[in-house]
């Protein structure tokens, strides 16, 4: 017999909790008992169907009989059900078809189901039962046991729209256990579908956000109502920004349900190649292109226009809104016609005529005065793990500058949700769907959960899917809760046995780069194994040398090479590399920045320079860097490691810092791109008056191009002497005029008007840079400060990123305790 | 007001200083009414520009020296819209390709290619053609080289290419074959005296022999620094004395001080403290290999000699590695640090430390 029972559980009324609980006391079925009643279970369907007037949406059953069943759930889908409860009681095996459901012989199991649904997700979501029924019936043929009924979850009911807008997945009472030999469904839903938030209570996200949301929203939407037609202009554009996983859809749907009205969503077309469409092409048949090509450029303001004129198909009166919203249908109730246009799914701005068309239809759609529908975008902030930003798609290139500055938009910015806020909405949904006791997989303990949402990062979709995953491992292990959720976060190593931390090694999560630090630690303190009986795992070459002496005691060198025998390490470079998620390039800059430091011995930081400096020449070819970008790395790593012997003395902790070469580069392009700038200023100065010297008051200062080299080496460095002795000294006429000196730091410069170093007439983004080039060497060597260092730390490119929790844009410290475990 | 760099630039051939041999070989290439492609080659302050603009007033008359600077703009291959300034006259112009960075093959090609195309303005130009002269040409890709190889053939009926470069070591052997190579050798210290007893006689001041050989020697044969430092002086204090104070500038003050520092203590502190003043002289744009440089001669002139060949041998190696290399101040310190750990040796050794 393979065939199983199986209802509905779900939430319950006040009186279907009692009925159950006395149920559910009652007796458990036996496997005789549970064949006989499955046997019958058509007619008892049968008398549901023809005696209660609002007939059951479809109870997932798997019978042996699957055409009928099929029917069954069809009729079910075009049945309208009401948002209700009802119990359904599944009798003794009764041979007459005519006995009356009213009278339970044999409870087994309840079915209590609460109906949220509008007609078109009921019909919707029962068609993709009829499919689970038939996938569940394949797998219940090759299972084994039949021998329980399984009061089985319908996930699809799940799904159905809460409107009363109730909290919707709880942590069972102690009285609802329901059957203790219920046995797990197959998935067949993402938990993060299937847990979507349908209450402000359930959503993870601060409630203050939702609140900006909701206030905005009510407002917008209330405006719209109105029809007014000059409606406040900051009430038509919103935007919500922040990481993924924040919750920023999340918000717009349960706010869609909670206020009524109705999302209209962008997708972008798929047979759209953007990266070939300009905007007249497409007007021409002839080139090439499909009959179902549609252009970017012209089909997304044609949606938005499209969207504002259109007002919401209001056939929803009966079904979401059935509890409170008029029976009525009428469109032009504005009741009804509410209805945001959300634009999540960005078109491709990176392509400047994509980007020209996006633009000027929301400017379009913003001064249209017909407009009434609120426009909101969601833009998934993408701030990659350098803090380079992902240009393809930011604020600042979707919204157009004017729109931007003008008064008509409003921005909120979601943050990473709050680990507390994450664990509490884990916990609760491990709860619910762990509320039968026997549900195959591994229920995530409390400090899975923990594990899980720490290193989710605040992205609850990823947090939700890496506990789904979690719980499909095999229990092949015993079952004891200590086994499970050993994934070291942070801090802690990783040379627990391999067993242990596979649990959650499996689950990928989110990779955080908060430890960045950490791992670039364990490279710069360099912990190695002081005793001899662990095994050298971690370093290839020691490993080497152990295989071909195969006895620890002839491990040791022969005598002339003994200086360069070193302690097993604690860890892999390869792997503090990789997990370090930088750059080779990257790495090695923040390895070498950081190292002096923790350096004692200038012999030893000489040969660490050597391999770093035999590393960068890999890195000199740009074809080549993305080959040999792990050998640059490693070769840094292992260098350093090699030459670290003698390690200052630990320090509570060394603060590292990000490397300054980039912003040294920069500087260095705009002073030169500044100086040939001036000298080419000077020249053209000078040009007219050829020939001629320093009779006229703007006489050329050079007659010659110089190169840049001369510039930077010879010329500038001799002006700017030139310029801090004293000019009076000097038998040039001196006629001064310190009012044309714009830049107090050069005034110095200045004195007389002819002077070719009265850079005041310079074009002021030159002086900047100039003055900055002139002066750089007049402070008195003593107090050479390097000014780059300080502004590296406040513009750092990493700093964009929230490092550690502390917010400290680079200087992270690490701790001595973060690396050491003992 | 015009630094005496350029305002007692000699402006003919007749007129130049030193290189006699030069100077009689350039007058003839210029009387002949015609010369192929000129690569002139020589270090920093040698005179090089001087006399490539010397030659085309001597080709050309006065009116060369009537400069304009115009902005050419020229589109990459995707379209980028960029813009080159170049110093024109009515018979040449003059480009720096390194400008634009990698797309110096643009200019090369197109920028050149439309100047080719078109014929000598001037109907009095004593010559059909124009000429085009390439600063920098050491800087040029690869690309850019291949390039210009062609166009250097194509356009040989209208167009002449002058070379500018420091050295050849950086220009591809076909382009090397297809010019006359013209090098200006670094002046002598004598000859550099020579020419600042030249320009104080113009500007009637009188400088002691003494400080006038002090300037040539410490010039290290660059005359534009010479008339720098000289004009310096003059400004400072005048008349001269023999032991006045030479300015030199102020990297090469930074990089004297990195070396007295790297001697002075050796220990990865200091390297931290070294390394600020590296990336400042980085940052203020001073070549690397420059650096590294003077810095290893700086040291030498302070060690022992026993040292002074593994300093000179580490010191090419990380200049070697850092022109191949990505990130200078990898090599820069690495040396550094090297040359503390030998040199921390060597105290050790002589029992000093």
């Amino acid at each position: 017999m393979k065939d199983e029972a199986s209802a509905l559980v779900s939430k319950t009324s006040e009186k279907t909790k009692k009925l159950k609980s006395e149920r559910a006391s009652d007796d458990v079925p036996s496997p005789q008992k549970t064949g006989a009643s499955t046997r019958t279970k058509t007619h008892q369907q049968d008398q549901v169907r023809t005696s209660q007037p609002k007939p059951l949406n479809a109870s997932a059953s798997k019978r042996s009989y699957p055409r009928r069943n099929r029917t069954k759930s069809e009729g079910f889908a075009s049945a309208h059900v009401p948002s209700e409860t009802s119990v359904v009681d599944l009798t003794e095996p009764d041979p007459e078809p005519s006995n009356s459901p009213s009278v339970p012989v044999k409870r087994h199991a309840v079915v209590a189901t609460t109906v949220r649904s509008k007609c078109t997700a009921s019909s919707e979501a029962v068609a993709s039962a009829a499919t689970a029924l038939s996938k569940r019936r394949k797998t219940s043929a090759s299972a084994k046991t039949t021998k329980q009924s399984s009061a089985c979850l319908n996930e699809n009911e799940e799904d159905f729209f809460n409107a009363s807008g109730k909290q919707r997945w709880v942590i069972p009472k102690s009285d609802m256990k329901v059957d203790l030999s219920s046995s797990a469904p197959i998935e067949a839903k993402l938990w993060i579908d299937k847990y979507e938030p349908l209450s402000e209570a359930e959503i993870a996200v601060n409630n203050k956000k939702v609140a900006d949301v909701r206030a905005w929203l009510q407002n917008s939407l209330a405006e719209a109502d109105v029809k007014r037609q000059r409606s406040q202009p900051h009430s038509k554009l919103l935007v919500l920004t922040g990481p993924s996983g924040a919750g920023k859809t999340a918000v717009i749907r349960l706010l869609s349900r909670e206020l009524h009205f109705e999302v209209s969503e962008w997708s972008n077309p798929v047979n759209t190649n953007a990266m070939n469409v300009s905007a007249e092409d497409h007007h021409g048949a002839g080139r090439g292109y499909g009959a179902g090509y549609f252009s970017l450029t012209r089909s997304f303001p044609e949606f938005l226009a499209a969207a504002s004129k259109t007002p919401v198909l209001s056939f929803r009166s009966t079904t979401v809104m059935s509890t409170d919203a008029k029976p009525e249908l009428s469109s032009s109730s504005p009741e009804n016609d509410r209805k945001i246009i959300l634009i999540e799914d960005l078109p491709n701005i990176a392509n400047n005529d994509t980007r020209k068309a996006v633009h000027g239809a929301i400017r379009s759609y913003l001064r249209s005065p017909r407009t009434r529908y609120p426009l909101v975008f969601i833009v998934t902030d993408t701030t990659s793990d350098y803090g380079e930003r992902d240009t393809a798609v930011t604020l600042e290139t979707l919204i157009p500058p004017d729109v931007r500055e003008a008064n008509v938009s409003k921005l909120i910015k979601f943050n990473a949700i709050a680990p507390t806020y994450l664990i509490k909405a884990l916990t609760r949904i491990a709860a619910f769907e762990f509320k039968y006791p026997l549900r195959a997989g591994v229920r995530p303990d409390k400090q899975a959960i923990d594990t899980i949402a720490r290193s989710s990062g605040g992205d609850i979709r990823c947090a939700l899917n890496a506990m789904q995953f979690f719980t499909l491992q095999e229990t092949a292990h015993p079952k004891s809760g200590s086994g499970k959720s050993k994934k070291t976060p942070r801090g802690k190593k990783d040379e627990k046995p391999v067993s242990q931390s596979l649990n959650l090694g499996y689950v990928g999560c989110r990779e955080v780069n908060l430890d960045m630090f950490h791992w670039l630690g364990r490279i710069l303190y360099n912990k190695r194994e002081r005793d001899e009986n662990v095994e050298s795992i971690t370093n290839p070459s020691l490993q080497e040398s152990s295989s071909s002496y195969p006895t620890k005691s002839e491990r040791s060198l022969p005598s002339f090479l003994l200086q360069h025998k070193r302690e097993p390490l604690k860890s892999n470079p390869e792997q503090a590399f990789e997990n370090a998620h930088m750059d080779a390039d990257i790495f090695s800059l923040f390895l070498h920045h950081n190292c002096p430091s923790f350096f004692k011995d200038i012999e030893e930081l000489a040969v660490a320079g050597d391999y770093m400096s035999t590393a960068d020449v890999l890195g000199g070819k740009w074809e080549n860097r993305q080959t040999l970008g792990s050998y640059t790395a490693s070769i840094t790593s292992r260098g350093l490691l090699y030459s670290h012997t003698n390690p200052v003395p630990p320090q509570r902790f060394h603060q590292l810092y990000g490397p300054q070469t980039f912003q040294v580069a920069r500087k260095a392009q705009k002073l030169s791109a500044a100086a040939k700038n001036v000298a080419l200023t000077w020249l053209q100065r000078g040009s007219p008056s050829k020939g001629d010297d320093s009779a006229t008051a703007d006489a050329s200062v050079l007659t010659a191009t110089y190169p840049a080299k001369a510039l930077i080496q010879d010329l500038f460095p001799y002006v700017s002497i030139f310029a801090s002795l004293a000019p009076s000294q000097h038998n040039i006429p001196s006629r001064s005029a310190p009012g044309k000196n714009t830049s107090g730091s050069i005034k110095s410069v200045g004195g007389p008007q002819c002077n070719p170093f009265n850079i005041g007439s310079h074009p002021p983004h030159l002086l900047a840079s100039l003055s900055e080039l002139l002066t750089w060497h007049r402070q008195p060597l003593g107090q050479h400060k390097f000014a780059a260092a300080e502004e590296a730390v406040e513009d750092a490119h990493i700093s964009q990123r929230p490092l550690a929790v502390g917010q400290q844009p680079l200087s992270r410290p690490v701790l001595e305790d973060d690396i050491s475990d003992d | 007001m015009v630094l005496w760099v350029d305002k007692h630039r000699p402006k003919s051939l007749d007129k130049l200083d030193y290189h006699d041999g030069l100077k009689q070989q350039l007058i003839q290439l210029a009387g002949n009414g015609d010369f192929p492609h000129l690569l002139v080659y020589g270090p920093s302050g040698a005179g090089k520009k001087t006399r490539i603009v010397a030659l085309l007033r001597e080709i050309y008359g006065p009116g060369v020296e009537k400069l304009r600077i115009d902005l050419r703009p020229f589109q990459t291959p995707s379209n980028k819209k960029m813009e080159i300034s170049v110093v024109t006259s009515n018979y040449h112009i003059e480009i720096t390709p390194g400008d634009v960075g990698i797309y110096d093959r643009i200019i090369v090609t197109d920028l050149i290619k439309e100047i080719a195309q078109t014929q000598q303005v001037d109907a009095n130009a004593k010559r059909a053609f124009k000429v085009v002269i390439l600063n920098e040409a050491d800087g040029l890709t690869r690309d850019a080289q291949s390039a210009l190889r062609r166009t250097m053939e194509k356009y040989m009926g209208n167009l002449r290419i002058i070379l500018c470069a420091e050295s050849t070591s950086k220009i591809i052997a076909p382009i090397r074959s297809r010019c006359l190579l013209v090098r200006v050798a670094a002046p002598e210290v004598q000859e550099i005296k020579n020419v600042i007893f030249k320009v104080c006689k113009k500007e009637s001041i009188t400088i002691p022999d003494l400080f006038a050989t002090r300037l040539a020697e410490a010039s290290a044969g660059n005359l534009r620094k010479a008339l720098l430092m000289l004009e310096a002086s003059r400004i400072q204090q005048y008349p001269f004395s023999d032991d006045q104070k030479i300015f030199i500038t102020d990297w090469e003050t930074v990089i004297k001080e990195i070396a007295m520092q790297i001697l002075n203590e050796q220990s990865p502190a200091k390297l931290l403290a070294v390394r600020n003043m590296l990336y400042e002289l980085l940052s203020h744009c001073i070549p690397p290999d420059i650096v590294i440089k003077y810095l290893a001669f700086e040291l030498m002139r302070n060690v022992d000699d026993i040292i002074k060949t593994q300093v000179v041998q580490y010191a090419a190696q990380f200049e070697h590695r850092l022109r191949v290399g990505n990130k200078a101040i990898f090599h820069l310190e690495a040396f550094v640090a090297r040359f503390m750990s030998i040199y921390k040796g060597y105290l050790m050794d002589i029992g000093m430390a």
